[in-house]
């Protein structure tokens, strides 16, 4: 469990830190890999199955995709504007110990722990209550596409001509 | 309760998304047929309307195993987003400053926003509420930056920015609430922080902040407003008009909705939000005052008009409910009144034969107003109405709506609340007269007649004509509300 939190914690500092976007983006597997570690280490594996399958596998390649392909974009000459580093970092670090102080009483009094989701559970929920949802997200996910294919495709006057 | 039954009542969402889907999937064969896309919209709109005004027939109550619930509250926020849905509708049909190839994806995009405003106003669900302000936000976020103005990706980009950060936040609110309480309904959440202990609570207030946070930026609510005056500024009049009206009604559903579920901590949050109230109407009209960019004014204008509804739900009463609703029916009419003039002044379209850029002509300076009177009186008269009724000046629809939440404000003994909102009337009133100065006492720079669009037309007629009618009888407005109640 510590391992796992440590590794979590030291791919997050690298993603943020590392000058290079792309060795940041593979931290950021490392943080997601060690989310999913942390799931299996709690009992819920199916949420470790997802998480590896969709953030690992499916987001990470496509941010690295993204960074291989805008690699011109950024370069030496546009560096992190550093000023801003250590306030970000005192904001922060000042709101986990506001939340970690806040979450105390859930951690000290966890309810006993219940019998895992079944996914035969989670499936029917999908199909009966949760049906609403399940289709709206389908609508967010068309309006998000369409939307971002027509923002990408509009180019500014002086492109385009 | 049968699936059938909740999808029947369900029917001018479905309606919509429907509408939505097809209207996509028609933009991308004929790309610059404009008529059928237009068709398209305006087929859905009215279908919609109808069966909105056939469910209220209906009987009220929770729907789809209670994760949404159609009652009267959520009713009048229906009708008002198809309200604004319609009358942006008519203001994008004839705005230049949206990529003519990318029209018919701006009216789809705009009814899968319509249907997110009314799920807004209907959720009674943790789960139902994330997804429709998702589905705003993403619909939102696209149509700000769907202008060629490169200030438009950039609008579009911060607002994006802002809203996923803002997102995260609510979710880190929703899954504390959610760990407190062990359940994402609002009804059992009330029941289960109705027996919490001291140090739960705690943890509770955190997450109920972190919760209205999200809520905030949609009001755009201080000190969630940043991303206000750039997206407005940025994206194109309509839909600068729709973000306007649109999200801020639904946020506002949102919030009552979870003010229910969270109504035992309410004493506890009652003071920072009273405050807040009175910081947002203040710092919205006093940096309005010195704005010379119209759609910053307006934006300024907005976030103070945020504060004035604001009223209504802090004072937590009965009152502050029906003049919180009243006022919301009225800011819709006057402020997409307001934005339809400024689209039909912007984007005044190049005399024939001269070469020029969309917006050489008008531009979107104040300056642009400049004796506008004399070339179209009807348009300049009309803005007036718009804005004095904005200012709250009997009698217009406007007049009603601050003198019921002012009333509220004194009745819930918050004298200082009342006299905060009193003191901001006068500040506004500055720079909405401004306006009709220019229009009525300057010198016009040319003195050619304004051509103003069939559509622009209309929708400045519908909402002059709401805003004097409110302003008149009032009392129609009023039983209408208070027979849905």
């Amino acid at each position: 469990m510590w391992l796992m939190a440590a590794l979590v914690l030291v791919g997050s500092v690298w993603v943020v830190t590392l000058r290079n976007l792309f060795r940041a983006a593979l931290s950021l597997g490392l943080v997601l890999l060690g989310v999913a570690g942390l799931f299996i280490l709690v009992g819920a594996e199916f949420l470790a199955f997802v998480q590896i399958l969709i953030y690992v596998g499916a987001i990470l390649t496509l941010v690295v995709f993204a960074v291989m392909l805008t690699a011109k974009v950024q370069g030496p000459e546009a560096p992190p504007p550093r000023g801003q580093q250590w306030p970000a970092a005192a904001v922060a670090g000042a709101l986990f110990s506001l939340f970690a102080t806040a979450t105390q009483w859930i951690v000290r009094s966890a309810p006993a722990p219940q019998d895992p989701v079944s996914l035969q559970q989670l499936g029917q929920a999908l199909t009966t209550t949760l049906l609403l949802p399940f289709e709206v997200i389908s609508l967010v996910l068309v309006a998000a596409l369409v939307g971002a294919v027509a923002v990408a495709a509009i180019l500014p006057p002086e492109e385009s001509s | 309760m049968m699936l059938g039954d909740d999808l029947l009542r369900w029917a001018p969402e479905l309606w919509l998304s429907a509408g939505a889907l097809l209207l996509l999937l028609a933009s991308v064969t004929t790309r610059r047929a404009r008529h059928v896309t237009s068709l398209i919209f305006w087929a859905t709109w009215c279908i919609a309307a109808g069966s909105l005004w056939f469910v209220q027939l209906l009987p009220h109550g929770a729907a789809f195993s209670h994760l949404i619930l159609l009652d009267s509250l959520s009713s009048v926020f229906r009708w008002l987003a198809l309200g604004s849905v319609g009358l942006v509708g008519l203001l994008l049909a004839r705005a230049s400053d949206v990529d003519p190839a990318w029209r018919g994806e701006a009216l789809g995009l705009l009814l899968m926003v319509g249907v997110g405003l009314m799920l807004m106003a209907e959720a009674n669900h943790l789960l139902m509420a994330y997804l429709s302000m998702e589905l705003v936000s993403l619909g939102s976020y696209c149509l700000v930056g769907l202008s060629r103005d490169a200030r438009s990706s950039e609008a579009a980009l911060k607002y994006f920015l802002f809203g996923a950060l803002v997102s995260g936040i609510m979710l880190f609110g929703m899954s504390l609430l959610f760990g407190a309480t062990g359940t994402l309904s609002f009804a059992e959440i009330w029941n289960a922080l109705a027996r919490l202990n001291e140090l739960s609570v705690r943890v509770c207030v955190l997450a109920a902040a972190l919760l209205l946070a999200g809520l905030a930026f949609k009001i755009s609510m201080v000190p969630f407003h940043l991303w206000t005056p750039d997206a407005y500024e940025g994206a194109p009049i309509a839909v600068t008009a729709l973000l306007s009206v649109g999200p801020k009604a639904a946020g506002l559903a949102l919030v009552l909705r979870v003010m229910v579920a969270l109504g035992p901590m309410w004493e506890r949050l009652a003071p920072t939000m009273v405050l807040l109230t009175i910081v947002t109407m203040t710092l919205g009209n006093v940096v309005a005052v010195s704005q010379r960019n119209i759609k910053r004014m307006l934006a300024y204008s907005t976030i103070a008009q945020a504060g004035y509804l604001l009223i209504g739900f802090v004072v937590n009463s009965n009152v502050g409910l029906e003049a919180l609703l009243v006022y919301l029916v009225a800011y819709l009419f006057m402020n997409l009144g307001a934005f339809a003039c400024v689209q039909a002044v912007c984007q005044e379209p190049a005399p024939a034969g001269e070469e020029a850029a969309p917006q050489a002509v008008g531009g979107e300076s104040l300056e642009a107003f400049r004796g506008l009177s004399r070339r179209a009186p009807a348009l300049a008269a009309s803005l007036a109405v718009f804005l004095l009724s904005l200012a709250g000046l009997p009698p217009l629809a406007g007049f009603i709506g601050k003198f019921l939440l002012f009333g509220a404000a004194v009745e819930a003994h918050h004298p200082f609340l009342a006299l905060a909102a009193v003191l901001n009337s006068a500040v506004a009133l500055a720079y909405y007269v401004n306006i009709i100065r220019l229009m009525y006492v300057a010198e016009a720079p040319e003195s050619a007649p304004m051509p103003v669009a069939l559509s622009i037309r209309a929708a400045v007629a519908i909402c002059a004509a709401a805003t004097i009618g409110l302003g008149l009888w009032p009392h129609l407005l009023l039983e209408w509300l208070s027979h849905l109640a």
